[in-house]
């Protein structure tokens, strides 16, 4: 009546990634039905802190940003309409003297006069190199004592080389004075130029509220005063034409003269350059980088959504992805490891909103220590992540039915269940099931066909290069079970059951040595990579609050 | 004052301003290949979009990377009677602090396709030549694939699907 290998094909079908197909176009939002709470827990151990903390350019690659190049082909850059007051600094020599000029300028010569000032700027070809010596995180142990995560990034170059292909300048409001500009920038370190060094101050708080921690970053620290740079026109530089004519003689300005002289001025060009440089860090740029976070991150920190390929889906079709979204609830330190709480959710748009029994799932965060100190990452996924992935693909009839290669027919008659809640050295994990079957033969006088059978099974989750397998270690004997409404009566008094559960329990029975250790899944559906952090799984364990905890190192390159 | 306070603009442009229409000599060569596994769409359309995007946090199977500019692209292709294209040399330019890390491969069955990323967002175009405008009609597709660039993943023949 019942065979091993229905097992085998129906679990196979289940938990094996389907085809890698999907319908039509979906934009999605963060629509949670359903959210599951610490649904992906991250604990980011102190070994894979250190790994992290260093690896960021690497990191930074993966994500399709570079810290050491940029190229910038063309910027426009419009500065507000002023007058030469208002540009002007309030009071001082500078003021009183340019305003002197002009009044003497426009007394004594007609047709000098100068709208309010309009100023555009374009630049090509922007090309940044630099060579990093020194790139890595600092954590405030002060500040993590109080459970704060306090962060410093540094960055440490002696290798930096700008260049700018084009720059000019005009006055949009006043035509005739043409363009100004230089071709061929170069800002460079001076060999004996000290390393830049920049400190940038990060800090991540918690907020009350479902939108998650705060990132800000702090006032950057630089010894930008201390380096040397170097820098030179390598092409010419565009002035306006100037002539003066008196009488029939045309008095024109030197440009080879107005050349050198700005070209002897190139140390206080790079003084210039410094001093905004070290202006714009101490002063603007974290002011600037927290307006864009605070614009960007308006309803939390982190929120993501993506698809994924629904489990069991059939291998030669293309199938509508499940949607799934996580967002950061909150931070923490387990013992020496930094824990990102990420709440999330699966749904099917195909199959539209499905309830998810919160009994499915585990409501507590996994236990303290459970967490793994000796891996650089543990990753938890609650029950109930799995469970839904099962119900949203039990409920698309990827694996709710299956023939064996002998003709029988079973159905899964209720989305199995996995149930990892309880789990300790005494008592395994579990996975529900329940399989309508219709007896034939002589025994089916007994029965009302279709019957369903109810059983457990004990899981293991072992790690073989690098896959979590799922395994069936048992079954559980006690759990078998057909319900009384499926089994007749004699004569409308006596049940069968007395014949009918132990040919049941006998089958059963007699399939457990072959069930030990049958793979269920040969791969159980886990992220390759988190944030562009490759994962090399070395082995799980499973939580008594109902997680599974997937111990995990990496390698930044 | 004034000069300190042009200088950092400047200095502010360089660094995080990243708008731009014109291409210079600071590019990826990346050779041609071909791309096969694409029976099932026999007759329909093909773009492919070189780009700098950021891998879903969750890596799951069937993910889409979020794209955060097309630096080359689409280039578009009808699939032939092998479920084949050809895609011919291509040199995907730099831009801003972005780097290109992945190629994305839609199939669609309308003659162009403007590429929109999962949550709904579109992505910044440097590509301006070859873009297409981005409306609704031209976002709908009927299969798509974030595949990491590297020389080796790409050389030759790439099994899409």
């Amino acid at each position: 009546m019942f065979k091993k290998k229905t097992l085998v094909a129906a679990f196979v079908t289940l938990l094996s990634l389907g085809a890698l197909g999907q319908d039509a176009p979906q934009v999605l939002a963060y629509e949670p039905e359903s959210e599951i709470p610490h649904a992906i827990g991250v604990y980011i151990t102190a070994r894979g802190q250190e790994k992290i903390f260093n690896g960021i350019p690497s990191l930074m690659n993966s994500n399709g940003l570079s810290l050491s190049q940029a190229y910038f082909h063309k910027q426009h850059f419009e500065m507000e309409e002023k007058s030469l007051e208002q540009m002007l600094p309030p009071e001082g020599a500078l003021r009183d003297a340019a305003l002197k000029i002009r009044e003497t300028l426009q007394r004594f010569l007609m047709g000098l006069d100068f709208n309010d000032h309009k100023f555009a700027v374009d630049i090509e070809g922007i090309d940044v190199n630099i060579d990093w010596q020194d790139v890595h995180i600092e954590i405030d142990h002060l500040s993590k004592m109080a459970g704060k995560l306090q962060l410093k990034l540094v960055l440490e170059t002696s290798g930096l080389d700008l260049k700018v292909a084009k720059i000019r300048a005009q006055d949009l409001n006043n035509d005739f004075l043409g363009e100004v500009g230089v071709d061929g920038l170069s800002v460079y370190f001076d060999q004996e130029s000290k390393p830049l060094r920049i400190e940038v101050p990060i800090l991540l708080e918690n907020k009350p509220g479902h939108d998650g921690p705060a990132l800000s970053v702090g006032s950057l620290k630089s010894n930008i005063d201390e380096i040397a740079l170097g820098a030179s026109f390598d092409g010419g530089i565009i002035l306006p034409q100037i002539e003066i004519r008196i009488n029939n003689r045309v008095i024109t300005a030197n440009y080879s003269e107005l050349e050198n002289m700005l070209k002897e001025n190139e140390e206080k060009i790079v003084q210039a350059i410094k001093k905004s440089m070290n202006g714009w860090m101490t002063d603007d740029a974290a002011a600037t980088f927290n307006q864009i976070v605070s614009e960007r991150t308006a309803e939390g920190l982190f929120k993501e959504i993506n698809v994924m390929d629904p489990a069991g889906a059939p291998v030669d079709q293309l199938v509508a992805p499940f949607q799934w979204g996580i967002k950061l609830k909150k931070y923490n330190f387990v013992n020496d490891s930094i824990h990102l709480a990420l709440d999330g959710y699966f749904k099917d748009s195909v199959k539209g909103e499905t309830s998810f029994p919160s009994d499915l799932q585990a409501n507590n965060e996994p236990l303290e220590h459970r967490v793994s100190d000796n891996h650089d990452f543990v990753l938890s996924i609650n029950q109930g992540f799995i469970n839904r992935i099962v119900q949203l693909s039990y409920n698309r009839g990827y694996f709710n039915s299956f023939a064996t290669d002998d003709g029988e027919n079973y159905i899964i008659s209720k989305i199995p269940e996995f149930k990892l809640k309880g789990t300790d050295g005494a008592t395994p994990s579990r996975l529900e099931v329940e399989l309508e079957y219709t007896v034939t033969g002589i025994g089916a006088s007994l029965v009302n066909n279709p019957i369903k059978i109810n059983f457990d099974m004990f899981l293991d989750f072992p790690v073989e290069d690098g896959k979590i397998k799922i395994v069936a270690t048992d079954i559980d004997m006690e759990s078998v079970h057909v319900d009384k409404k499926y089994i007749k009566r004699f004569l409308g008094l006596m049940s069968w059951s007395g014949v009918v559960m132990p040919q049941v329990r006998k089958r059963f029975r007699a399939a457990q040595n072959d069930v030990k250790g049958m793979v269920l899944a040969d791969e159980f559906p886990i992220p390759e990579s988190m944030a562009g952090i490759p994962f090399n799984v070395i082995d799980t364990e499973v939580d008594p609050n109902g997680h599974l905890m997937i111990n995990i190192d990496t390698h930044i390159q | 004052m004034k000069l300190m306070s042009q200088m950092k603009k400047l200095f502010l442009l360089m660094i995080v301003l990243a708008s731009a229409n014109i291409f210079a000599g600071v590019n990826t060569d990346v050779a041609g290949f071909n791309v096969s596994g694409l029976d099932m769409f026999v007759g329909k359309h093909v773009s492919v979009y070189y780009v700098s995007a950021r891998p879903a946090t969750l890596q799951t199977p069937g993910q889409i990377a979020k794209v955060r500019k097309v630096l080359k692209g689409p280039l578009s292709f009808k699939i032939n009677s092998n479920g084949m294209i050809s895609v011919p040399d291509v040199s995907v330019p730099r831009d801003g602090w972005t780097n290109f890390n992945h190629v994305i491969f839609v199939v669609h069955a309308q003659a162009k396709h403007a590429l929109r990323n999962v949550d709904g967002t579109y992505p910044e175009i440097l590509d301006v030549e070859n873009a297409v405008p981005v409306k609704t009609e031209n976002a709908q597709y009927l299969y798509r694939k974030s595949v990491e660039y590297s020389p080796s993943t790409f050389a030759g023949t790439l099994k899409l699907f």
